[in-house]
């Protein structure tokens, strides 16, 4: 199982993102696998949308969680639609993977 | 022939001296194209004789036939679609959609992408009147919540005749509905008031319709006689006094040729323009 993590920093030091949809980087990390990928997001930087734009990019990558402080309703009501849970945790990105390790 | 009345900034009297302008003209047309938050009928109490409304064609989708292939949202510049293959299900966002019909173009299953029609705001047209003079009055409003007035825009203008004068009541700012109301204009009044914020947004304005290679003037409304650095290079049009009686008659709903010297003012306006 794959989970997505938005944050600022291109490593696990930072904080969970208060942005979701137009965070510099995604943590992507796969629970079996024990791996940690940094991926940096495509849609950032984005005029609109970008909140459906994400929440297609995770549909596609076969994410299954999604670690957020917050989200806009667009890509709330596709994650919902799309039965991805989406656990609402703000704080450091450590203490996030935590709690999957 | 069309005049558009446009400025960077907000609030500096485009509608002011719209109305007035287009009411000392016989048989001109009054168009306000601001449709997100028209206010010319405010002060032109308009006979309303018709209302038009502005239809355009959003998705509507089948997930019976659909095959969930994921080509329209592939092409869907705006992203107003998303597609769930696994919960066989494509999700449209009414609010980011902007009907251009590229999803129904691109659909290569028979009956599995429909158009239908969804009303996004209105056409109101009518007449008003001042002294002898009729003038026709037509103005768009658009619906709360649409994401872009540029489409009603783009229906008022096709009412434009082109044996009438037309004074367009153009939307503030300096984007897409902004250029879509002075992009077909012969001339283009900008309006601007003697503040940082008018100065600004008037170079701004300014920069948009050279772009666009278009004769233009200038009107300093709110003026207070003091010297502007910035307004001295510019072809001014008109001065109009910073006058409380001015004010008055703007929050009484009337239009500023109400006024003695208004209508003076507004006729030399006119002289200047060459009607």
């Amino acid at each position: 199982m794959t989970i997505l993590i938005p944050t600022a920093k291109n490593d696990l030091s930072g904080e969970i993102d208060l942005r979701f949809a137009r965070a510099p980087y995604f943590i992507i990390y796969d629970t079996e696998k024990k791996t940690t990928e940094i991926k940096e997001n495509p849609y950032k930087d984005g005029a609109r949308a970008v909140g459906t734009m994400v929440a297609q990019y995770i549909i596609n990558e076969g994410i299954k969680i999604v670690v957020a402080s917050d989200m806009g309703p667009n890509a709330k009501m596709i994650l919902t639609e799309a039965n991805i849970e989406v656990k609402k945790i703000s704080g450091s990105v450590k203490e996030a993977l935590s709690q999957f390790k | 022939m069309i005049i558009t009345v446009a400025s960077g900034k907000g609030g500096t009297g485009k509608t002011a001296v719209a109305t007035s302008l287009s009411l000392l003209i016989p048989h001109s047309v009054y168009m306000d194209t601001d449709v997100e938050e028209p206010n010319g009928h405010l002060l032109l109490h308009p006979q309303i004789s018709e209302i038009e409304e502005c239809l355009f064609p959003v998705p509507s989708i089948d997930e019976n036939i659909c095959t969930f292939c994921g080509l329209c949202v592939k092409h869907c510049a705006f992203h107003a679609l998303t597609i769930l293959k696994e919960q066989k299900k494509v999700m449209y966002f009414p609010e980011l959609c902007r009907s251009c019909g590229t999803c129904s173009y691109v659909c290569p299953i028979k009956g599995a992408l429909k158009e239908v029609s969804k009303k996004r705001g209105i056409i109101r047209k009518g007449k008003a009147f001042f002294k002898e003079n009729e003038i026709d009055f037509i103005d768009g409003i658009m619906n709360i919540g649409e994401p872009s007035p540029t489409p009603i825009i783009k229906q008022i203008k096709k009412l434009i005749k082109k044996d009438k004068i037309a004074i367009v009541d153009a939307p503030p700012g300096t984007g897409c509905p902004m250029v879509e109301s002075i992009e077909m204009a012969d001339f283009v009044v900008l309006v601007t008031e003697p503040t940082p914020f008018g100065i600004n947004d008037l170079k701004l304005a300014i920069e948009v319709v050279k772009q666009l290679k278009k004769d233009f003037g200038v009107i300093i409304n709110k003026d207070r006689g003091e010297t502007v650095q910035e307004f001295s290079s510019l072809p001014i049009l008109l001065k109009i006094p910073f006058k409380k009686q001015f004010a008055y008659l703007y929050s009484q709903g009337k239009v500023l040729i109400e006024d003695k010297e208004g209508e003076e003012l507004f006729l030399s306006l006119k002289k200047r323009l060459g009607i």
